[in-house]
């Protein structure tokens, strides 16, 4: 049975280091990845919700490249370890803005690491699935031009 | 060396033929033993024999080898699941009807580490052992003769007059606590020694203990509540007495020994070696500090074809103890904790099980001085709770929430803060759906009314978890008065004709254009027709207009802006003029005033005393009510804490001399509303930040004794308003 802070089975692709000082890294962190958030939450409510495990040191809203708008994570540091855990452990698959939010270890904030990875500048998730979410842009971007083709996503 | 084994393992290509069946390494024998124990732990009623027979039996073909290591397994087990003695007491005597000798070398075992965890002040380890040894008692293993001169010997510290209270309670409830497992046993073989004792016990709770005052300040609710609130050590005695009244007879306990009882009654029993309690000598152990059982839900509460044992009964204390040690144990992960209560509620399928945890999480969330776990990890498990049983669950935290918020009235202040912050977060994982209309009436209550208050602080916090306009949608129409307004920013030098306008002109223009620091420092030197306290407030302002879209543009700001900042930030007077800065923008958003001024604070721009200061300043007088003043103080007190590294003096560094300050600030401030306000309606002002500032003493125990000699001089200096020299003398006579 694993424990609510395992490490989960995601790794960075562009972590500068090799595997097993990434996992490392993410064993000492107190720095997590926080997934499913709406566009439209705030800092303010990213703030709110993770105090209540610990003093949040800073957060990293996670932003579409060019547009330079939330797409939908966030990074959220604490001072210690411990507080990280209490995160991972209370606040992982609980909801925030009314959406379940997934909380994940993460190796440290970089510069560049705020951006999304996907084609049209949100993260890779959204280029490809075929649910509607009404928070994260409506349909997945592939999906989208699909049905209104040549539309500029940019 | 077997030269046919040699020449075997030198071609590992050919398949070896096993003839003989390997025999199974230290390792995996341990592995097994350490496993079946630990399973012995589950609750379940119809595989518990099973499961202790399966462990007798293997340990007993490996009892020659391994006897200390299932000795040692033993009692790390015990010691965690204390409530399941039961069945580790079984296990013993089945092996002890086998082999005597391992019933005496348990005995002994188990007797060092009591005696080990009473000289090192491991209480609940010693409560453990001792609940194993009353089983024992039950499972023929340790003759009741043995087990009374242990007993009595505890009360023996009872008796103790020089002793300190917490001693003698400690051992009191030691012997009380054993009684619910073996009173029957008593009763029925040694009816005239088991009145003695509880005579002696008698004695001390009745008319030796003086429980009010240790426990006065613990009480959740003022004496004024309709809930009871009893002392743990009076609670458990009438509990035993009304036990005593019942014959004895126990239902909650599981017993899986009744099943074995034929066999058990073969072995022939052990003495306990002579046993004595650690000495009195002085008070250096840390005996534990009394507690208020916590009550929220009645019998007349409870569905009316469930039973639930009333509060005198001792099967009430039981399960709480179940439900606390399963709580206790893993707490930390929620899924299997909430699974594991569940499988509790099932194997008591006729008492409101689920009703009475509920009441235990509530309880150890709000319960003083302090809750042992977060509030968000009693918050996640209610709420892991409700989605295992949707159709129960939600409805009975409902009940209690209600039932809380009814007595809101005579609730401490640390205590309706957590309640405040549990609720907020619980109702976000639910789409705040709640019965807003049921609360319309604290509409009318006076504006400091806790009641009013409470429902002002939930808004406020369920709307930092969303936004403003979904916390007005969400409530009726007549809620207008109780919402809290929207959360924006105001820049006065908006408008042109105030003093300072100009020079907010120029920095706009400037800052806007990406200009470096100096520029700015520049432009503020250069300003001389205005005071420095205007010139801050222009800047501050301008600052936080220019960073208003979110904590990133403001923290950002300010971090550019540092140096010239540094620089203002000469004197106190100049950090208070830039903390009423920040006030003024944004005083319809206490979130961003909290977490800007501890930005301010982490930045080195304002020190801890400042803060403190401006907390109590007498423009914050009525805004010192509310949670988010306390937050900031105690973040700062935190920060001093644990993350100060260089400081601009040696006083920032003392944490002491900041407790201090804020104790001496706090009681000048209510001192002085004493003397102005002579009314005599009820003084909620004074009621909120007494009791705050209790709070505050109570979040940092370890750290205010140092300052203790200081604090009874404050105490006797404030001889006028009794009630808060009371409580500071209360609160030193608890930390002693």
């Amino acid at each position: 049975m694993s424990a609510s802070i395992d490490l989960s089975s995601y790794r960075d692709q562009h972590f500068k280091g090799s595997r097993s000082e990434q996992e490392r890294s993410l064993r000492d962190s107190s720095t997590l990845y926080v997934g499913n958030l709406s566009f439209y939450t705030t800092e303010e409510q990213i703030h709110e919700l993770f105090s209540r495990c610990g003093d949040v040191r800073i957060i990293v809203m996670g932003l579409d490249k060019y547009k330079k708008t939330p797409c939908g994570f966030c990074f959220v540091e604490y001072y210690t370890r411990a507080e990280a855990e209490a995160a991972m452990r209370f606040v992982n698959g609980t909801r925030l803005d009314d959406r379940l939010i997934r909380v994940d270890w993460d190796a440290g904030f970089i510069e560049g690491r705020q951006y999304g990875r996907g084609k049209t500048g949100g993260q890779v998730r959204d280029e490809y699935r075929t649910d509607y979410d009404a928070g994260r842009g409506g349909y997945g971007k592939l999906l989208s031009q699909k049905i209104a083709p040549n539309t500029d996503n940019r | 060396m077997n030269s046919r084994r040699r020449h075997r393992e030198d071609s590992p290509e050919e398949p070896v033929p096993t003839k003989c069946p390997r025999r199974p390494d230290h390792n995996e024998v341990m592995a097994t033993i350490e496993n079946l124990m630990i399973k012995l732990s589950d609750y379940n009623i119809a595989t518990v024999q099973g499961r202790i027979e399966d462990l007798s039996y293997y340990v007993t073909d490996t009892l020659h080898i391994y006897k200390w290591d299932i000795l040692r397994s033993l009692v790390d087990c015990v010691e965690k699941y204390p409530m399941q003695s039961g069945a580790y007491a079984t296990f013993v005597g089945l092996v002890n009807v086998q082999d005597y000798e391992f019933g005496s070398e348990c005995l002994k075992c188990v007797t060092q580490h009591l005696m080990k965890a009473l000289y090192e002040g491991e209480w609940l380890k010693a409560q453990s052992l001792v609940l194993l040894l009353a089983d024992l008692v039950n499972t023929n293993v340790l003759t009741i003769g043995s087990m009374l001169q242990l007993l009595n010997s505890f009360v023996d510290v009872c008796e103790e007059e020089d002793a300190s209270q917490r001693r003698r309670d400690f051992y009191a409830h030691l012997v009380l606590g054993s009684l619910p497992l073996m009173g029957r046993e008593l009763y029925e073989k040694k009816e005239t020694a088991l009145q003695t004792l509880l005579k002696r016990l008698k004695h001390y709770i009745k008319k030796q203990r003086s429980s009010g005052e240790s426990t006065r300040l613990l009480r959740i609710f003022n004496s004024c509540a309709d809930v009871p609130q009893h002392d743990y050590l009076e609670l458990l005695w009438l509990q035993i007495m009304r036990l005593m009244h019942d014959k004895w007879i126990e239902k909650e306990l599981l017993r899986p020994y009744a099943a074995f009882d034929s066999k058990l009654s073969t072995a022939l029993q052990h003495h306990l070696p002579p046993f004595q309690p650690p000495c009195y000598e002085d008070d250096s152990a840390d005996y534990p500090h009394p507690w208020i059982v916590f009550r929220l839900f009645e019998v007349t509460d409870f569905p009316p074809h469930m039973r639930m044992p009333d509060e005198m009964d001792i099967g009430r204390h039981t399960i709480e103890a179940h439900i606390m040690e399963t709580v206790r144990l893993h707490h930390l992960e929620r899924k299997i904790c909430a699974e594991r209560l569940l499988a509790y509620c099932l194997a008591k399928p006729t008492l409101p099980t689920e009703h009475c945890i509920i009441e235990v999480l509530l309880g150890q969330m709000l319960q003083l001085p302090s809750s042992p776990l977060l509030t968000i990890n009693y918050g996640a498990l209610v709420i892991e709770l409700c989605k295992l049983v949707p159709d129960k669950f939600p409805r009975i935290v409902a009940q209690a929430a209600d039932m809380l918020y009814t007595q809101l009235e005579y609730m401490n202040p640390s205590s309706f803060d957590r309640f405040v912050n549990w609720f907020s977060h619980h109702l976000s994982n639910f789409r705040y759906q709640w019965n807003w209309q049921d609360w319309e009436n604290s509409i009318a209550l006076p504006e400091f009314h806790p009641t009013r208050l409470f429902v002002r602080e939930l808004l406020k916090k369920c709307m930092r978890l969303s936004y403003h306009q979904h916390i007005v949608r969400l409530v009726p129409t007549s809620y207008g008065p109780l919402l809290p307004p929207s959360p924006d920013p105001n820049f006065k030098y908006i408008d042109g004709l105030l003093p300072g306008a100009n020079l907010a002109k120029h920095l706009l223009e400037a800052i806007r254009s990406k200009c470096a620091p100096e520029l700015v420092g520049g432009l503020m030197e250069a300003t001389t027709e205005l005071n420095d306290g205007l010139k801050i407030n222009v800047l501050m302002q301008t600052l936080l207009h220019l960073g208003c879209k979110s904590f990133t543009h403001i923290f950002s700001l300010l971090g550019k802006f540092q140096p010239v900042l540094k620089v203002l930030a000469n004197s106190d007077a100049n950090q208070l003029a830039m903390m009423q800065a920040l006030f003024e923008v944004w005083s319809n958003n206490e979130h961003v005033k909290l977490v800007v001024t501890d930005k301010l604070l982490k930045m080195h721009i304002v020190s801890n005393h400042a803060v403190v200061a401006w907390v109590f300043d007498s423009s914050l007088k009525s805004e010192l009510v509310k949670m988010y003043l306390w937050e900031l103080l105690n973040l700062t007190v935190r920060y001093t804490k644990y993350h100060m590294r260089e400081a601009e003096d040696n006083q920032s560094i003392d944490l002491n001399a900041l407790l201090l300050k804020i104790v001496q600030t706090c009681v000048k401030d209510l001192m002085d509303h004493r003397k102005s306000e002579q009314s005599s309606q009820v003084d909620y002002w004074f009621q909120w930040i007494q009791g705050r500032l209790l709070q505050l003493l109570f979040n940092y125990i370890e750290d205010v004794r140092k300052i203790s000699s200081k604090l009874r001089e404050i105490a006797f200096e404030a001889e006028e308003a009794k009630s808060l020299s009371s409580m500071i003398n209360d609160y030193l006579n608890y930390i002693q």
